[in-house]
């Protein structure tokens, strides 16, 4: 066999050696099932995400509110303490300048204070920071 | 014109679609033109059809999760999916250990010489004996021929399959050739 007729038959018996496979019938399909698979994973992972977030968020929370129970506590216990001490050092001295009777301005003033902050408590609860507002910019717009 | 620019005329639909913000279109059309195209390609560098089947669906989904970051500027969206697929087949390549050929088999050497007699059968057993030869070349030589005739003798395209130039195909090809030659002759 000459050179040319040995290329041509090796061109040829390679041609015929090695046909182009076709694709799988299945791999077209596969692939999207993949897909599909891959964005559903990646929905749990989002959600997984979120509720560990929200989680976190929970435990923040609580974490502020169990903070804000021990500040009022520890008001209210200074407070107390401080209020008590103040009267206890001044109550004698009021009561001989002014001839006021203890048994009667006591009771009093008690129930002044329990009124002040009730009221206070309670304007908070209906809105008092709203009022509030409201007030400073009526104040602003008239200039006092 | 060049082979990578006609390639990317070629896929201007698939790219107006990714820009018109339809990425499940614009996959599925390029998957109807390359999943084949794919295929071959993990066929001619993994030898093994089964194997060549997984990568390529992997390949294809790793072109997926990369389609949103695909910038048509910077390469063909053919030479793209190539390039993945081309790295996807060489990493798992790289984690196995090669197979071993030999030139030295008895069968081979004898099934050769039938085919290389002044009247070579035609018929059944050439095609075996010309792909064994063929799987005893050079890896690149190997790959190259391989992709040549799955390609049907498009240089070219073989080349933007394995990301050589056209110049370096064409003289694994020449090799090859003379390497079969001398196996045969």
């Amino acid at each position: 066999m000459n050179t040319d007729a040995f290329d041509t038959f090796l061109d040829e018996g390679l041609r015929a050696a090695l046909p182009p496979p076709a694709a799988p019938a299945g791999l077209h399909a596969a692939v999207w099932e993949a897909v599909r698979r891959e964005a559903t994973g990646t929905l749990a992972t989002q959600r997984a995400e979120l509720e560990a977030d929200r989680a976190r968020q929970l435990a923040a929370l609580r974490q502020g509110f169990v903070q804000i129970r021990r500040d009022t506590l520890a008001m209210v216990v200074g407070v107390a303490f401080t209020t008590g001490a103040v009267v206890n050092a001044t109550l004698p001295w009021l009561s001989a300048t002014l001839q006021l009777d203890l048994a009667v301005l006591l009771p009093s003033l008690a129930l002044t204070i329990g009124l002040a902050v009730g009221a206070g408590v309670w304007a908070q609860r209906l809105g008092g920071a709203r009022w509030h507002a409201r007030w400073r910019q009526w104040r602003a717009v008239v200039g006092f | 014109m060049t082979a990578s620019s006609l390639a990317a005329e070629r896929d201007a639909d698939i790219v107006l679609l990714l820009a018109d913000g339809e990425p499940e279109r614009a996959f599925d059309r390029l998957m109807a033109r390359y999943e084949a195209k794919v295929y071959r390609l993990c066929v001619a560098l993994l030898r093994e059809p089964a194997w060549a089947q997984d990568l390529a669906q992997d390949s294809l989904l790793r072109v997926w999760r990369a389609l949103p970051r695909y910038d048509p500027g910077a390469a063909a969206l053919s030479t793209w999916v190539y390039a993945i697929t081309r790295n996807r087949c060489l990493t798992a390549l790289a984690r196995r250990p090669p197979l071993e050929v030999s030139w030295d088999e008895p069968a081979i050497q004898e099934a050769a010489e039938r085919v290389a007699a002044p009247d070579p059968p035609v018929g059944a057993d050439t095609g075996p004996v010309l792909r064994q030869l063929v799987d005893q070349l050079p890896e690149a030589q190997r790959r190259a021929i391989t992709l040549y005739y799955f390609e049907e003798r498009a240089v070219g395209e073989v080349a933007e399959m394995l990301g050589l130039p056209e110049g370096t195909v064409k003289t694994h090809l020449h090799r090859a050739r003379a390497t079969l030659r001398q196996r045969l002759a």
